[in-house]
């Protein structure tokens, strides 16, 4: 048996996007992984502190069972939907421009979905208890279809995104001679044998173009699953059938919002400006106003429903929004999630990164305080004691301390990632993609199948 | 047999959540390992002739 060829799509910019993973480690790396690891190691003794002296330790009392723990699991996982819909949504809908941006967005995904489960354990007592979801789960408990569901798509985001990342690895494992033995070896590991022929590039697109079904299905069904925590419980507001959705659109908004920031940060460290031109941001931007009026659509429904409905219990979250404990919160979360960044977008985000990054940033911030806003107050004015009992939560530093290590701990992961692998699609975003010098006697019918479907034929 | 009994305590008893769990990850992890061999199993006849 002869030694088989390999081929690697031809693309323009291969030098500027495998240039950041070319030099050593150096102080710069280590003093960002390094500060990194500080704000994690606090976080870890903090949580050390409250695992021995129990929750107590952080604000949540009676009734206020929930706070910012629960709030970050909900934002985390909200984030964790930019890469599915980037990559998939975006990919069954052939969006080309989804093209560059598709790995940082299945990257955000991928390094934002473990702190969102992580937070489930963090916000538990005792988290040894956690073997009990297997051993004594009851399906009729919506925190039983959270955990499948939340599992299956770590699993199935861990899949699609290797999948992806399979020849930009081969092609790291045969252009960067001159890094270290082990990060060879790394990439020849993780490589798994890729040589490029036309037939593993058709089976690739193939099984990619069925996993976005799959995975779009997915991301409905997480967030949606996620709400239900909620939503499956009586207490006012929660109770609602528009929280699913609600919840799902939210989610996309600030994961879309996320991946402009992320984006606009590898542009930058990275010097990758010909290769994420302005333009992915103008598409973005688009998307971004799209979202922006759905979520308004969506706050007024659920507003303008409680409010006609008029029912008590209902009534004090509400007011407890608009002009009660939670109504600064509440004001600034809709100025940073709305009013603020439409305008921004509209007057000012065409051809403008810093606008576009100062209004995604803005939409993040306001993400996380909807999501303490739609679960705090209800808590604090619970349905069956609304009357008698007036709640309060008052987040500690360990929760804060906590908090910030989760956000850190995203951050390290994805700098490590971006160090080692190409944050850009090489294959995906080849200009050239023909096989036939490296396999001219073999048939072409699988690369070209794959290359029309990406020209829209 | 009540088979409106039986498929109600799947749902009701402690337990077989666990189990459909872990059959739904099984399930995708053996998927997974099947497609990502069959991806990098492409033209490998071809190659071997």
């Amino acid at each position: 048996m002869r030694q088989a060829q390999v081929y690697h799509p031809d693309n323009q910019y291969e030098e500027a996007i495998l240039d950041p993973i070319k030099p050593p480690i150096n102080a710069r790396d280590l003093l960002l992984w390094g500060g990194l690891l500080v704000v994690m190691g606090i976080g870890v003794a903090a949580y050390v502190r409250q695992f021995i002296l129990g929750l107590g330790v952080t604000g949540m009392n009676r009734p206020v069972y929930w706070g910012v723990y629960i709030t970050n699991f909900v934002f985390f996982i909200g984030l964790a939907h930019s890469g599915t819909f980037i990559s998939a949504i975006l990919r069954l809908s052939g969006a080309e421009f989804r093209k560059p941006l598709a790995r940082a967005a299945e990257a955000l995904t991928l390094f934002s979905l473990p702190f969102g489960v992580a937070s489930i354990m963090i916000d538990m007592g005792r988290p040894d208890r956690v073997m009990n979801v297997i051993l004594y789960g009851r399906f009729e408990s919506p925190l039983l279809w959270d955990f499948t569901a939340v599992s299956l798509y770590l699993f199935s985001s861990v899949v699609f995104f290797y999948l992806s990342l399979l020849p930009d690895i081969a092609l790291c494992r045969d252009r960067l001679e001159d890094v270290p033995s082990w990060q060879r070896s790394m990439y020849r590991i993780l490589a798994l044998g890729w040589k490029g022929h036309p037939e593993q590039f058709h089976r690739l697109e193939r099984v990619m173009d069925g996993m976005a079904i799959f995975m779009t299905m997915l991301v409905v069904t997480v967030h949606t699953v996620v709400s239900w925590v909620f939503g499956m419980t009586i207490q006012p507001v929660w109770h609602s059938a528009l929280i699913g959705p609600f919840f799902l659109l939210g989610a996309i908004f600030s994961g879309t919002a996320a991946v402009v920031i992320v984006l606009a940060i590898l542009r930058k460290a990275y010097h990758l400006e010909d290769v994420l031109p302005v333009g992915l941001f103008n598409s973005l931007r688009k998307l971004l106003i799209v979202f922006s009026l759905g979520w308004l659509y969506m706050m007024i429904a659920e507003h303008l429903t409680l409010y006609y409905g008029n029912i008590p219990e209902e009534m004090e979250v509400f007011w407890q929004r608009f002009t009660g404990d939670f109504s600064i919160m509440f004001w600034v979360m809709t100025f940073a999630v709305f009013v603020v960044p439409i305008l921004i977008f509209i007057f000012r985000g065409k051809n403008s990164i810093a606008w576009m990054v100062t209004a995604s940033v803005l939409i993040n911030i306001g993400m996380w305080l909807e999501r303490y806003v739609v679960i705090i107050p209800t808590e604090t004015r619970p349905r069956l004691l609304y009357e008698l009992v007036q709640g309060s939560y008052t987040p500690t530093w360990t929760e804060w301390a906590i908090t910030a290590s989760l956000f850190a701990g995203m951050f390290l992961l994805y700098s490590i990632f971006t160090r080692f692998f190409p944050v850009v699609p090489l294959w995906e975003t080849a200009e050239t993609l023909e096989p036939e010098t490296a396999f001219p006697e073999k048939r072409q019918r699988g690369f070209r199948g794959a290359r029309r479907r990406r020209l829209g034929g | 047999m009540d088979l409106g009994n039986l498929i109600s305590s799947l749902f009701l008893s402690p337990g077989p959540g666990g189990v459909i769990v872990i059959l739904v990850m099984g399930g995708a992890a053996t998927v997974y390992f099947f497609l990502t061999r069959w991806i990098i199993a492409g033209g490998k006849d071809e190659d071997n002739h």
